[in-house]
């Protein structure tokens, strides 16, 4: 960066400043990442159905199975009014949705007749709501007097937008879209250069998918906007080449100003992040299918909308991890120790209450039931039984655990100030620690994908490995790929059906959200996942979920149902709830 | 048996599914959400079929000694007292056992004499058969989860009863309902049937348990005896339901826009 380039944003950062520290602004700001959890309960109650409240470029509309609402409110003159607004627009556009009133596929409007068709859909929403939710009305009418007086404050005509949105085009995904290649290194399964710098970006409605055009790119011509000192280019049919250079701090302000409607995949890995949090339509096609001549395993994949399995889709790979790294598991022991001495003792508890048996020959103490029973035969005459005392006996049961972690490149995040891949690790170490006192059969496994041609499962602990050969290994692992959950539990449980223990658990611990680079998301992911589930039952596994990011309660709820999995605050609380569903386990 | 006729709005065919369950003396399964009139409908077919019913709750620590009976120590006599299953076997009554997953597995093997052709229930104790009477029907009910493993009920097991499915009734029949126990104005009972159906939606969103018609009903109570209808709906509708205060905040803000 220039000298005066470097002047010039340091101008710009220290007015933009300004403007966001203005106290009066934070007294009436609401902002959408506060209200989200409770927007998403609410629209997911007013439709019946799973949508994602999203942040909007503006005012925002509905669109496939998304929500757009502005990503902060400050238009009125209190949090409350502007939390009022937040909500109306839920209410509006979940009638809004249910009764299509929108653009169609593919059909383009100026941003005026859009925000137009928005408003005059009040004539038939407004009806609905009267009827169903009689409060709504005189919400309604509050907070339009509240964008009048605004109007007349500041002499303009009135925007309605606000209230009304706009209405958008709803697209969809065509899911016969022709098969395409990944880019090679996704389905590679050596370990990727992570991104250095991540960044999030600013609202995005909609993305169009292109198709690299390789002779354009090689045919470069280079173009400037000499207007503005910091630039980012924004798509404009010309092609140029990807360098995957990280640069991305130096040009956040310009990338804020763009456009950001194109979207390439590229097989460049690159070094800087600009993430924008859309998931509509960018998932353009499912990959295809990749000759392996290394040993992998095989396993359908559920097509909720055909209701089909797809036979042999994925690719599992089971592997170990090439590097151990013993000093983590020693540090991560001796710094926990007194937690591990705690959970020893709530154990050692569960474990001394034995089981009584009842009707014994000898025993600690006489059965009451069975000393009544001696006294009935005497009085009646008959050879009283000796068998009049119970005995208390260790309460051993029949259980195999495998504990399988995520470690796609979510759990490269932050949850209460720890990093979710760390507690993930350091969690299963001491967990490990207990279950291997306990002399229970316990595997420890870790997954992530890129495609379905490519999923990796890595083998951190065998069932029949001794604990002090594999701990080690748990240290090593890094945050890496996609999360294609369904064919991680379907090797899993492949896993734990050559164990010949009665009571057998998979231990699920991820942010829950399945996700890869193919269209494995959204209710895909969601219903393979599901599928996969029933397909455990039957074979007498039974799987349970732990989350510690707040968002898996969008996921986890949906596809484990109740009582099968946790979602934790607080990253501390996770080895307790996994002993707990261990005591919870053995006393079945 | 109620002296009254308990309120029962049949919501499918159930009723005659039961009458001939009866006749046929073939045990019945209960199966559906908590809150969708199970216990009521049984309370109600006794009174129809004039039989008395013993209901039993079962819980983790329910053993077959509980409901078979026991052997107690009186002075220097002991004394056999029937349980209430063989109470109902020897008496030809309706034993309901509630939840009867939750309960230890050997009252489950405990029945199963009993829901076969043999109807029959031996009390080891006594070294005794005790046939069932004519007039005997063992019911029990079960809530079916989405997944499997905690507390369940073995398909072995199921396949002996014949099962009628529980649901949430249909708005029109739960605003019935609704004004039938509470006496609330129908336009009330119209209103708190849409806040459950919203609530019902988010079933798959982490609620343990929905909104069932009791909890409807219990709304319908307290504003008919003259609380405020939203502090009504509050604390018999969306408190019971969560303690995360931003689904409580949700659920709130959702049924002060409908009430």
């Amino acid at each position: 960066m220039s000298f005066d380039e470097f002047l010039y944003s340091k101008f710009l950062k220290y007015f933009s400043s300004l403007r966001k520290n203005d106290e009066e602004l934070l007294q009436k700001q609401v902002e959408l990442d506060e209200l989200r959890p409770k927007l998403t309960l609410f629209a997911r109650a007013l439709t019946g159905s799973s949508i994602e409240i999203v942040p909007a470029e503006r005012e925002g509309g509905c669109k496939g199975g998304y929500f757009f609402v502005p990503e902060k409110l400050s238009l009125f003159s209190n949090k409350e009014q502007n939390t009022a607004l937040y909500i109306f627009r839920v209410l509006f556009m979940a009638i809004q949705w249910q009764m299509k009133l929108n653009l169609a596929a593919g059909e383009e409007q100026p941003v005026a007749i859009s925000r137009k068709k928005a408003m005059d859909s009040w004539d038939s929403i407004g009806p609905y709501l009267s009827n169903d939710f009689p409060f709504a009305i005189e919400l309604h009418d509050g907070l339009k007097q509240l964008l009048d007086e605004i109007a007349v404050n500041s002499k303009s005509p009135p925007d309605y937008s606000w209230l009304y949105g706009k209405w958008m085009p709803d697209n969809h995904v065509d899911s016969n879209q022709n098969q395409m290649n990944a880019p090679a290194d996704l389905d590679s399964r050596h370990l990727l250069p992570k991104p250095i710098t991540t960044l999030k970006s600013k609202a995005v409605e909609e993305v169009s998918t292109l198709t690299v055009d390789k002779k354009m790119q090689e045919d470069y011509v280079m173009t400037h906007n000499f207007e503005k000192v910091e630039t980012a280019e924004e798509f404009n049919g010309v092609w140029r080449d990807f360098d995957g250079s990280d640069q991305l701090e130096d040009h956040q302000d310009a990338l804020d100003e763009l456009n950001m409607k194109f979207m390439v995949r590229s097989d460049e890995m690159v070094h800087s992040v600009y993430q924008a949090e859309f998931a509509e339509n960018t998932s353009v096609a499912e990959s295809k299918a990749i000759d392996e001549t290394e040993r992998c395993f095989e396993y359908d994949e559920w097509d909720y909308k055909k209701e089909i399995y797809k036979r042999s889709f994925c690719k599992v790979f089971s592997g170990r991890p090439g590097k151990s790294d013993p000093d983590y598991c020693a540090r991560v022991m001796s710094e926990n120790k007194s937690t591990l001495d705690t959970l020893r003792k709530m154990l050692a508890d569960v474990s001394n209450k034995r089981r009584q048996v009842r009707y014994q020959t000898q025993g600690n103490n006489f059965d009451v039931d069975a000393v009544t029973d001696m006294f009935v035969e005497i009085k009646s005459g008959v050879t009283p039984t000796e068998k009049i005392y119970y005995s208390d006996r260790k309460n051993e049961k029949d259980i195999a655990i495998l504990i399988l972690l995520d470690n796609s490149l979510s759990t490269d995040s932050y949850a209460a100030g720890n990093r979710v891949i760390d507690v993930e690790k350091q969690v299963s170490l001491l967990f490990g620690e207990i279950l291997n006192e306990y002399e229970i059969d316990f595997s420890i496994a870790s997954f992530f994908s890129r495609t379905r041609n490519n999923t990796s499962y890595i083998a951190l602990k065998e069932f029949d490995e001794p604990w002090f050969k594999a701990k080690g290994k748990v240290g090593a692992i890094e945050p890496n790929g996609y999360t294609r959950i369904g064919a991680s539990l379907r090797h899993a449980g492949a896993m734990l059906n050559s164990r010949s223990a009665k009571n057998k658990w998979i231990i699920l611990i991820s942010d829950g959200k399945p996700n890869d680079y193919d269209r494995y998301e959204g209710k895909y992911g969601i219903h393979d996942v599901k599928q996969s589930l029933k397909e455990l039952n039957v074979n007498n596994i039974n799987v349970f979920a732990l989350a510690i990011e707040a968002q898996a309660r969008y996921y986890l709820p949906q596809m484990f149902g109740a009582n099968h999995y946790q979602i934790l605050t607080n990253p501390k609380e996770m080895l307790t709830a996994l002993v707990k569903l261990f005591t919870k386990i053995r006393q079945l | 048996m109620s002296i009254k006729e308990p309120f029962y709005l049949a919501s499918g065919k159930e009723i005659e599914v039961f009458e001939h369950a009866s006749i046929n003396k073939l045990p019945v399964l209960l199966k559906g959400p908590t809150g969708t009139g199970k216990t009521r409908f049984i309370e109600y077919m006794a009174y129809k079929l004039n039989r008395h019913c013993i209901t039993i709750s079962c819980h983790e620590e329910t053993s077959a000694t509980d409901l078979i009976g026991r052997f107690i120590i009186k002075g220097a006599e002991t004394i056999w007292l029937d349980g209430p299953l063989t109470t109902a076997v020897r008496n030809g009554a309706i034993i309901y056992l509630d939840e009867v997953a939750e309960a230890r597995p050997d009252v489950i093997v405990a029945i199963h004499s009993l829901t076969d052709f043999r109807r029959e229930l031996y009390l080891d104790k006594l070294a005794e058969k005790v046939i069932a009477h004519p007039d005997f029907l063992l019911v029990a009910s079960f809530n079916p989860g989405y997944q499997r493993g905690f507390k369940e009920l073995k398909p072995s097991t199921r396949q002996r009863f014949v099962a009628i499915p529980f649901n949430f009734p249909r708005p029109e029949a739960e605003i019935q309902i609704l004004v039938a126990e509470s006496g609330v104005p129908d336009e009330v009972a119209k209103r708190l049937v849409a806040i459950g159906n919203k609530i019902r939606n988010l079933n798959e969103v982490g609620l343990a348990e929905t909104v069932s018609t009791r909890l409807l009903v219990d709304a319908a109570k307290l504003i008919q005896s003259g609380l405020p209808r939203r502090l009504a709906v509050r604390s018999a509708v969306v408190e019971p339901l969560s303690d995360d205060p931003q689904v409580i905040d949700a659920l709130t803000d959702l049924c002060n826009l409908m009430i």
